[in-house]
């Protein structure tokens, strides 16, 4: 049994209103999902990014530092040292540590702080574990 | 409870069901009802795909602006314990340890407030922000800071940063933002760089006492903003 034209309208009308009623709602929802979302992810961004920056720093000014005492001192024993210092400067001058888009920045990280590992025994520098990388203690 | 004497219960009387007029208005009120489901359902629905849209945009770009702001703490941290390390091997470096330890004490506590701040704010110093309160800085520490480079070690061993409130700023009402809480967070970006600022000027004059090369003298002071 076919409806009649009008019944037909109505019941669009009655399905149209649901949508309509539903898209409405989904686009104001979706304005204020995107402010929140932004807001969030930002939050949660800026906890992270402050963490690889710090300790990416933190290398780069500890190997700076040491690798112009030991330029200065001109002793031979030291150049196993400087080799260590310059490829990890390297490594660190190459990690584009601002780039959480980067695919392999936890593999270099990783690698950079083993480097640094490697690089505080050679100077038998006692360090404080990870007095670099404390952040990854912050709470998120 | 309004709504249980509206819906009729807890009377004995149903008149409500009793008149037509009442049934039609009982329809109509069960078709707002459903419509603002829907409209509900539509906003939540909106919300997540809103969400899941924009998260990894913020986190991108919360990400990269925390990472290039802390990266200048962590090099000055960096410095810092290396200059504490090679102080150790000195048979003259025991009496730089302290000022050192200090120094790395204060930069610690520097990253502890600026992570305190990134996790509770909302947004981010913007570039701008940080410009004006730059700008807005009172100079007069910088001279102080050449005065105790020049002078006598012992007075600025122990010194601590400068009290932010002691520091004379300019009325914040120079720097034009929107509200009471851009204002606060303007006031403590200002403070906050100030203290960089100083932490970072500190470890330049250790350096150059320490007898440094000026390359890398001059690489700490350049993170001075």
């Amino acid at each position: 049994m076919a409806a009649s034209p009008r019944e037909e309208d109505l019941l669009d009308a009655i399905v149209m209103a649901d949508a309509r009623f539903h898209g409405e709602g989904y686009q104001e929802g979706f304005a204020e999902g995107t402010h929140a979302g932004i807001t969030e992810g930002k939050r949660y961004g800026a906890l992270h990014g402050a963490k690889v920056g710090s300790e990416i720093g933190c290398y780069y000014g500890f190997c700076s530092v040491w690798r112009s005492l030991l330029q200065n001192c001109a002793d031979e024993k030291h150049s196993k040292k400087l080799k260590v210092l310059d490829s990890l400067l390297g490594m660190i001058q190459d990690f584009p540590y601002e780039d959480p888009t980067y695919s392999k920045l936890h593999e270099d990280l990783d690698k950079i702080r083993g480097k640094f590992k490697q690089l505080c025994s050679l100077l038998s520098v006692q360090l404080d574990f990870g007095f670099c990388n404390k952040g990854s203690e912050l709470a998120f | 409870m309004s709504w249980l004497g509206a819906a009729g219960i807890g009377k004995c009387s149903d008149e409500v069901f009793d008149e037509e007029a009442n049934e039609l208005q009982l329809a109509q009120r069960e078709w707002t009802n459903v419509m603002e489901q829907r409209a509900k359902e539509g906003y939540r629905d909106g919300v997540d795909a809103g969400k899941e849209a924009s998260l990894q945009e913020g986190f991108n770009q919360g990400y990269k602006q925390s990472a290039q702001l802390m990266v200048k703490s962590g090099q000055l941290r960096g410095t810092l314990n290396a200059l504490l390390s090679w102080c150790r091997f000195l048979e003259t470096g025991s009496a730089f340890l302290a000022r050192i330890s200090s120094l790395l004490d204060a930069v610690g506590w520097y990253e502890e407030k600026v992570v305190q701040r990134l996790g509770s704010a909302s947004q981010l110093p913007q570039p701008a922000e940080l410009l004006d309160a730059v700008q807005d800085m009172d100079l007069n520490i910088d001279t102080a800071q050449q005065e105790e480079c020049t002078g006598s070690e012992d007075s600025m061993l122990f010194n601590k940063a400068p009290d932010p409130a002691a520091a004379p700023l300019k009325s914040s009402s120079e720097v034009v933002l929107p509200d009471s809480e851009s204002h606060k967070m303007a006031d403590e970006c200002k403070s906050a760089e100030q203290n960089l600022n100083w932490l970072i000027q500190q470890t330049a004059c250790l350096m150059e006492q320490l007898r440094l090369s000026a390359d890398v003298i001059q690489q700490v002071q350049q993170l001075e903003n």
